[in-house]
């Protein structure tokens, strides 16, 4: 180790014996009473760590917004533009929505939009008479005399079928000390107000109820969104003809399949609503006197409570979902946040280099 | 006393050891000079902030910031210009051959150990074995703790000490 006082005088020997500059002194204090030279503009360093994070900042959200928007899939190539001409037709049909749904029984008319497939602008098209579906149900609790359960189930079917309806589910119980048994009748929805009158006729009613269910504009939606999805489907059809690489082919068919799925979706759903809002529905008890209270079926559609409790199990579900969908975009924008910060770290550490 | 009368007298007080501290630093006269008169000018003109206070470890922390500005500068031209070679292979530039050639065998040889010091000790060594500031105002003056300050002469003093050609010549004095 080399001692410091030793240190101290080969330093001072060694800088002793460099002379001072001439005249170093004089231009010192000439430069300190001299006016100022013009100021240059300063270097701006924080230019240095600002510039690529904003240009990061740019590329992410290019990335998210086209993630977002995702109409225009660049693997088809040669068929793009015009499949995102196609997909657009969906989004507008979709979002002619509910909406539509008037006085039970009046036809109301649907405003319906379309898009042009060639110029991909909206095109109005003519406005269609919308008839009013309502859902009817209802139930019907009948105590009859002792000896009669078997002929009033006879004549409730009779009923049912002379008003074109039919028995959708029959449960009797006639072999018990009191006979006793559900019927759910299923008569066209017209003549459902007949039906129930004609029901309470047959026994002493010791319970109703009756209920109504407007679907018209969800109808209407389920149609209009069948409608655009047809449309692109005719559109991808067009598409398939004149595609000739097999890529081109192979996307443009799974977007058919894709789109088939969802009219056939979008079918049985309109089918189910067609079902249901055509033929009302009547669960009528029977019983004779004594018999244990009958087990009444449960309604196709849900009220109060319970219909409250299973649209927030259904909002929790799609809640979980959408957040899993978009979990990709996130986990994207949490790698590029990730990444300006790395940078922002480095350049900042750059530009504060420091000697000593 | 007029200012200029006033800035010639710390000048001439405080010029030649300034002057010869950032000669050690930067290894080079031209750069040195530039260095302190830069130094003197913005003390100069903030002279008002450290009135009664110890003017000289604030001078000195002004001179090493503009001393490693120029280091830091010198470091970005050599890195992009040669690949990034240190500073330690850096000759010291500047004196004319008649100057080197008076230079004492011993002068030259403490001029390469510590022209062949990292700077972050190098600036300390300089600051503290020639300027003559305590630790602590080295500290103040390199904006580090003391103990840092420590500890990098302690590791500059055994650096020299391994340097062969300064050891001979140590011995050689001793004798």
């Amino acid at each position: 180790m080399i001692d410091e006082f030793r240190l101290t005088e080969l330093l001072t020997e060694l800088a002793d014996a460099e002379p001072i500059p001439d005249g170093a002194i004089e231009r010192v204090v000439a430069a300190a009473f001299e006016p100022p030279p013009p100021r240059r503009p300063r270097r701006q360093r924080w230019l240095v760590v600002v510039m690529p994070v904003a240009l990061l900042l740019i590329i992410a959200a290019a990335v998210v917004v086209n993630l977002g928007g995702s109409s225009s899939p660049s693997r088809f190539s040669g068929v793009g533009g015009a499949l995102g001409r196609a997909g657009g037709a969906t989004g507008a049909g979709a979002s002619a929505g509910p909406g539509n749904s008037g006085a039970a029984g009046v036809p109301v008319p649907a405003a319906a939009a379309s898009v042009d497939a060639t110029s991909g602008t909206p095109v109005p098209v003519a406005i269609a008479p919308v008839q009013t579906r309502v859902i009817k149900t209802g139930s019907v609790e009948l105590e009859v005399p002792r000896g009669r359960f078997g002929q009033t189930v006879t004549s409730l079917t009779s009923l049912a079928t002379g008003l074109g309806g039919y028995i959708s589910e029959s449960k009797t119980f006639e072999t018990a000390s009191v006979p006793n048994g559900t019927i759910t009748l299923r008569v066209p929805a017209s003549s459902f107000e007949a039906l129930l009158g004609q029901v309470r006729a047959k026994g002493k009613v010791k319970s109703a109820t009756s209920g109504g269910q407007d679907v018209t504009g969800q109808y209407t939606d389920l149609q209009a969104r069948l409608t655009a999805l047809s449309a692109e489907r005719d559109q991808l059809l067009t598409i398939l003809r004149s595609a000739r690489s097999v890529p081109d082919i192979l996307s443009v068919q799974d977007r058919v399949t894709g789109v088939q799925s969802q009219i056939e979706q979008l079918q049985g759903q309109l089918k189910v609503l067609d079902d249901q809002s055509s033929f009302g529905t009547l669960a009528v008890s029977v019983a004779e006197p004594g018999a244990p209270p009958p087990v009444t079926p449960v309604p196709t559609h849900r009220r109060g409570m319970k219909k409250a409790w299973h649209e927030a199990v259904d909002g929790f579900v799609g809640g979980a979902e959408a957040v899993l969908a978009h979990s990709g975009a996130v986990l994207l924008v949490l790698v590029f946040v990730a990444a300006i910060a790395v940078a922002i770290r480095f350049l900042w550490s750059w530009s504060r280099h420091r000697i000593v | 006393m007029s200012r200029g009368d006033e800035l010639e007298r710390w000048l001439t007080e405080a010029y030649a050891t300034a002057y010869r501290t950032a000669w050690l630093i930067l290894r080079n006269r031209a750069d040195a000079e530039e260095a302190v008169q830069e130094a003197f000018l913005r003390a100069w003109r903030f002279r008002h902030s450290v009135e009664g206070a110890d003017a000289r470890p604030w001078l000195y922390r002004v001179l090493v910031n503009t001393c490693c500005s120029r280091l830091r500068r010198e470091v970005t031209v050599r890195s992009r210009s040669s690949g990034g070679d240190g500073l330690d292979a850096m000759p010291w530039s500047g004196d004319g051959p008649d100057l080197a050639a008076q230079r004492s065998e011993l002068a030259s040889a403490v001029a390469a150990a510590v022209g062949g010091l990292p700077d972050h000790l190098r600036i300390p060594v300089v600051l503290r074995y020639y300027s003559g500031l305590s630790e602590r105002e080295v500290a103040s003056a390199i904006s580090r703790r003391p103990g840092t300050v420590k500890s990098r002469l302690h590791e500059a003093r055994r650096r020299l000490a391994a340097n062969p050609a300064l050891a001979a010549l140590a011995m050689e004095a001793e004798l």
